[in-house]
């Protein structure tokens, strides 16, 4: 009876992982550096200057539907949510990167973000596409489970 | 017989003993907690997140075990007919979380570090939870058994009703800090 319970657990497990997004958190040594790269200098420069009351020029960074989406006005009403809930942006450090099994050249990266009055870090996410533009920005807390 | 031993220590480990072992096994719980990035918020609620200081740890783990044990020692105080020592309540109550170290241990393991939803990962880890968090609610059942000396009805709804109101308590004590 007892040997027959692990083939059913391997089947579980199996149905189970079926259900999952399909991405793969990447070793330093797959990361592509160029990308990451990008990614850290965006984030930076987009919370540094909202921080400093100014806004993050787009110009050919990000694609044209993020451009569209993050106008003066969005970006700004964005960190004054931000800065109302957690306090103002302080510093970010790199954490890991994703990308999906089918687009691997889409890169997620993930960074964790300080800001000054919250007990906890946030999770900022920037995604580089395969021609090396923004594709995607989210801000939220942080999670070790990818969602 | 022995086995019994895993669900009911309570008959050899109580009082001051249970305070220390369970005690150490707080910290260390916490410890690992805070090195993995394992939160418990109430007993119900476990989330992954690498994000705070080994204090907030510590004060997730300790804050439900104090209000759990609080309530528990009044509710022995106002139901029992016998004289309740609160080292005892205090102490079963510590020790019987000891099984919650075990999601922390396993996700010092990479895979089970960072992951995504509905993975394999995610799926053994709160399987491996629900184990934990059975086998911590018969090791607190017992303790508030034998701790307050309470039978049938009395005991049955004292426990319920405090087990609803520390999940309450730790949770509004948690968000508050957050």
């Amino acid at each position: 009876m007892k040997t027959n319970l692990l083939p059913l657990c391997f089947i579980v497990l199996f149905s189970l992982n079926a259900c999952s997004q399909d991405l793969k958190k990447l070793d330093n040594t797959e990361v592509d550096s160029e990308k990451l790269k990008i990614a850290q200098a965006f984030a930076n420069d987009f919370f540094s200057g909202l921080k400093n009351d100014s806004y993050y020029e787009f110009n050919d960074v990000a694609i044209d539907e993020l451009k569209n989406q993050m106008s003066e006005e969005n970006q700004k009403a964005l960190y004054k949510q931000l800065k109302s809930q957690f306090g103002d942006f302080q510093f970010l450090e790199y954490a890991e990167t994703w990308i999906q099994s089918n687009n691997k050249s889409v890169q997620i990266n993930r960074f964790k973000g300080e800001f000054e009055k919250s007990n906890k870090k946030l999770e900022i996410r920037v995604v580089v596409n395969d021609s090396n533009k923004i594709a995607g920005l989210w801000v939220k807390p942080w999670s070790d489970m990818l969602q | 017989m022995k086995f019994n031993y895993l669900y009911n220590p309570f008959f050899l480990i109580a009082g001051f003993k249970s305070f220390i072992i369970g005690f150490i096994g707080l910290l260390l719980t916490s410890y690992l907690a805070y090195l993995t990035g394992t939160h418990f918020i109430g007993i119900l609620n476990i989330d992954f997140a690498k994000d705070s200081k080994f204090c907030f740890f510590l004060l997730e783990s300790s804050s439900h075990w104090f209000l759990m044990s609080t309530l528990f020692f009044l509710a022995g105080t106002i139901l029992s007919k016998s004289r309740i020592r609160a080292i005892d309540v205090f102490g079963t109550v510590l020790l019987s979380r000891l099984p919650f170290i075990i999601v922390p241990l396993i996700r010092i393991i990479p895979f089970f570090q960072s992951f995504s939803a509905y993975s394999t990962a995610m799926f053994i880890i709160i399987g491996v939870y629900v184990f934990s968090l059975i086998w911590f609610g018969l090791l607190v059942f017992n303790a508030f058994r034998i701790s307050c000396n309470l039978r049938n009805e009395k005991l049955i709804f004292s426990f319920i009703i405090c087990l609803i109101l520390a999940e309450i308590f730790s949770k509004l004590l948690i968000w508050l800090l957050t």
